[in-house]
């Protein structure tokens, strides 16, 4: 009976255990898909947007025109005729975007010479506000009043307000409002550090790989350089950036806030990794190989540059890839080296200042307005998208060009 | 810099083909036949090597110049106020000059002279236009020079073979040696920065005063830099963190490793590690925009008022990150354990259980410290979840619900700020960034030397 009892509880226990370890297991993976699913559904809303139509009475050109009038006129008009209630009391100078004025001027200018019927229908971008309200965004429409909201229910009944694939987003840099910011700068600020990234680091750590596998002596020296690249992994990402900052922005007088920075101070991060990558794919080359090439007489260079490292290529390849898609995300330095500031133009070379696409995630998420959440959520989500596919990209490569030794 | 690279390949590729030019029917003999390529490698080298370091020597002991320069004529004489505008602004001035040749569309305070700006600025981009001329033409001329010389000069029996494989090795040296630079740069910039900032602060002020107030420092400047509440807010954090990882991902790799099979386990582990390829911005952003207010909410369900900002938001989505690092790291801790010792735990007629907890795990734990104290400083070392979601009071306090901030997240917050040099406010953040260096390298050191001891002994 007794040793029932034990054993009962054993069992009890044994259960109790691997279940635990099986919940810790679940309920990550549950974790990781809630938040990707809160990402996701708060950022995909940023791929479409609405346009309201909007009948212009008599547009032509004129500079005393007052355009705003024209503008706020036809819209009353237009509320008028789709029959919505208590007019006086909706908001109509939120309801459209901050260009439209300038968009009426444009369609204006350009319907100068033509003879125009007498009135023109213009699809016109609604604000934000309006935007996150027809997307019933969590918290949208705080700004706006209860008949403003019914109203715009009722057009997009009616018609008057139509979805739009978002073509701003991917055409502009960051803006003032949100209905306008896109991540084009952001975009090409990241191209242009993370290319000449891969250019630095590539050179600089296949070489530095090389040396310490094949090359060095076993010295001091090479021992001190060996403990340091593995104390530079360790090092918080942060350090890298005031690093950055005093020895490359004030010592070397690079400019600050520019893509060329930004990749120094990455290239520096990104070293460990891929000479550890490298120093690990080059000494799991066999040596027969290296042997083989020596007895037929190549020198040192020769075995190196033409049998270890074509045949050690695709796991350096991971190396690179996996140490790359990490400084992608990396945020911290750039904060530290200035490449967190508002910027509404798009970098046009690598000595333009510019922000980085994870910069842009932090800038959009410290703003106040809904609109401008949905937009990080939206990069996140791209980023997010980017990196899985380049985690894929990596096995894939590894799988595919793995040469059986 | 397009220009550098497509001058330097045009030259290079002149002399190259130069260089093969030497070798006419007459000077080819038995012994130098193979070594043409090697010699015209050779030439290029030695002549692209030196111009190229002489080239970037110059560049930036110039810019140096220019720098000190314009500071001394111009902006010296300005007030402080005006110093930092100009100081903070000038690329993107030089750049408008450049541009468009005027400055109208830019704001300046009033207090500050626009012609006097614009002349500084004339001044710069004539320097830097000389400068830019003069580095290329000197660049070119070495170039030719050094190209012609060589050329000229030696002497075609040599064994150029093992010339060019000995540059090739100085080369990959120096690329090995820049991690060492790298290390020593890092260490100097903290340091440098962080005595300027002790000689104006005691030490003793800084590593155990409690009160921070970097933003008022001038009432009391002795007591506004202690360390004590942001070194309490960030191993805060790094312990809700890392203990919230250590039971979700030590058990995960327990599981993994015993449990399942390896056809289970092939899918659940690539489906883990991608926690370790998210970004921590965008886990800073799920826990400022997502978890904050779902945290807030289930606190105030209990009845309990709780901030936005709270130490236990960031602590837990810190550690959803370190999960995958701290099971791929016991992960490996366990496989390394010998099978005889599992197989004897069994054999005694243990569970499975029992051999995990009385066996495999005293044998592994040496490596699971390591693992823990490397997450330890990777918590202590992470930036943006912090940034996100913590806040910027310095409360003493171990209560996790209520806001404290970090070593981070003020290096951050003082660099980020209006920059003054030499002025205490800025150049605590290198103070505190020495401080986090220190910690996370003892961290690691510590780690390392475990998991170094361990391995000996079962290998």
């Amino acid at each position: 009976m007794i040793k029932n009892n034990i054993a009962k509880k054993r069992y009890i226990i044994e259960f109790l255990f691997k279940n635990l370890g099986l919940f810790s297991i679940v309920s990550t993976i549950v974790i990781l898909f809630i938040l990707m699913f809160s990402i996701f559904s708060k950022g995909y809303t940023s791929f479409y947007t609405h346009y309201l139509t909007l009948e212009v009475p008599l547009l032509q050109h004129n500079d005393n025109a007052n355009y705003e009038e024209i503008l706020y006129g036809s819209l009353n008009a237009m509320l008028k005729k789709s029959n919505i209630e208590n007019i006086d009391k909706i908001q109509t100078s939120d309801l459209l975007s901050s260009i439209s004025i300038s968009e009426l001027q444009n369609v204006a200018s350009t319907l100068k010479n033509k003879n125009n019927a007498e009135s023109h229908k213009i699809e016109l971008l609604v604000s934000s506000n309006v935007d996150m309200v027809l997307k019933h965004y969590l918290g949208a429409g705080y700004l706006l009043n209860e008949e403003t909201i019914q109203a715009i229910e009722q057009l997009k009944k009616q018609g008057l307000i139509q979805t739009r694939f978002n073509n701003l987003f991917f055409k502009n840099s960051d803006s003032r409002y949100p209905e306008l910011a896109g991540i084009k700068g952001a975009f090409l600020g990241t191209l242009y550090t993370i290319s000449l990234t891969i250019i630095f680091s590539v050179i600089i750590s296949i070489g530095a790989g090389i040396y310490l596998e094949e090359f060095a002596p076993k010295n001091r020296l090479i021992n001190i350089i060996e403990i340091n690249i593995n104390n530079l992994a360790a090092v918080p990402s942060i350090v890298f950036g005031l690093l950055g900052l005093t020895i490359f922005q004030h010592f070397l007088g690079v400019p600050r806030a520019t893509p060329l920075l930004a990749s120094f101070v990455l290239t520096l991060m990104s070293l460990p990794t891929i000479i550890i990558a490298t120093r690990v794919a080059l000494s799991s080359v066999p040596n027969s190989i290296k042997e083989a090439a020596y007895g037929m007489g190549a020198s040192k260079v020769q075995v190196v540059i033409l049998h270890l490292l074509p045949l050690s290529m695709p796991s350096i390849l991971t190396g690179i890839i996996i140490s790359i898609s990490r400084v992608l995300g990396e945020t911290a330095p750039l904060l530290m080296i200035g490449m967190v500031a508002f910027m509404n133009n798009t970098p046009s070379s690598i000595l333009s200042n510019a922000v980085a696409f994870p910069v842009q995630i932090l800038l959009w998420s410290d703003s106040p307005e809904i609109g401008f959440i949905e937009k990080a959520s939206a990069a996140s989500m791209l980023l997010l998208i980017f990196l899985l596919f380049v985690n894929w990209l990596s096995i894939y490569l590894r799988n595919k060009f793995e040469v059986k030794l | 810099m397009f220009l550098f690279f497509l001058i330097s390949c045009i030259l290079i590729f002149i002399s190259y083909k130069l260089a093969l030019r030497k070798f006419t029917a007459s000077t080819i003999t038995r012994e130098n036949r193979k070594q043409i390529k090697y010699f015209a490698s050779y030439i290029v080298l030695w002549s692209c090597i030196p111009s190229v370091i002489f080239f970037f020597i110059l560049y930036f002991s110039t810019n140096i110049w220019i720098n000190t320069v314009i500071t001394n004529k111009f902006i010296s004489s300005e007030p402080l106020i005006v110093q930092e505008i100009v100081q903070s602004q000038l690329p993107a001035l030089v750049k408008q000059l450049n541009d468009t040749n005027s400055l109208e569309n830019v704001d300046f305070p009033s207090s500050i002279s626009k012609e006097r700006i614009l002349e500084m600025v004339k001044t710069i981009v004539h320097y830097q236009q000389w400068q830019q001329l003069l580095l290329y033409a000197i660049f070119v001329i070495l170039f030719i020079i050094l190209a012609s010389f060589l050329l000229n000069t030696i002497n075609l029996k040599g064994n150029f073979h093992n010339k060019v494989e000995k540059i090739i090795r100085v080369v990959l040296f120096l690329f090995a040696s820049i991690a060492i630079l790298t290390t020593v740069g890092v260490i100097c910039s903290l340091l440098i920065e962080a005595i300027k900032f002790f000689s104006q602060i005691p030490i003793t002020q800084f590593l155990f005063g409690s009160n921070w107030h970097p933003e008022d420092y001038e009432l009391d400047p002795e007591n506004s830099f202690g360390v004590i509440p942001l070194l309490s807010g960030t191993l805060l954090i790094a312990l809700i963190s890392v203990s919230t990882a250590i039971i979700l991902g030590l058990s995960a790799a327990i599981y993994m490793s015993e449990y399942m099979s390896s056809k289970k386990r092939k899918i659940v582990k690539p489906i883990l590690e991608i926690l370790a390829g998210i970004p921590s911005i965008v886990y800073g952003f799920f826990a400022a925009i997502t978890f904050a207010p779902f945290l807030v909410n289930c606190f105030s369900f209990f009845g309990i008022q709780v901030e936005n900002e709270n130490a236990l938001t960031a602590g837990l989505v810190m550690g959803i990150m370190l999960i995958p690092f701290i099971s791929s790291l016991s992960d490996d801790m366990l496989h390394a354990v010998p099978k005889s010792l599992r197989e004897g735990a069994m054999g005694m007629g243990s569970m499975k259980n029992e051999m995990i907890r009385k066996v495999l795990l005293p044998s592994a734990f040496h490596g699971i410290m390591a693992a823990v104290l490397l997450a330890v400083s990777r918590a202590v070392g992470e930036t943006m979840i912090v940034v996100m979601a913590s806040s910027l009071a310095a409360n003493l306090t171990f209560n996790p619900l209520e806001p404290v901030t970090t070593i981070t997240t003020q290096i951050v917050m003082l660099i980020q700020g209006d920059q003054e040099f030499n002025s205490p406010k800025t150049l605590v953040a290198f103070a505190l960034g020495l401080l986090l260096l220190c910690i996370t390298l003892v961290f690691n050191i510590i780690a390392v030397h475990i998991v170094n001891k361990y391995k000996e002994k079962y290998d």
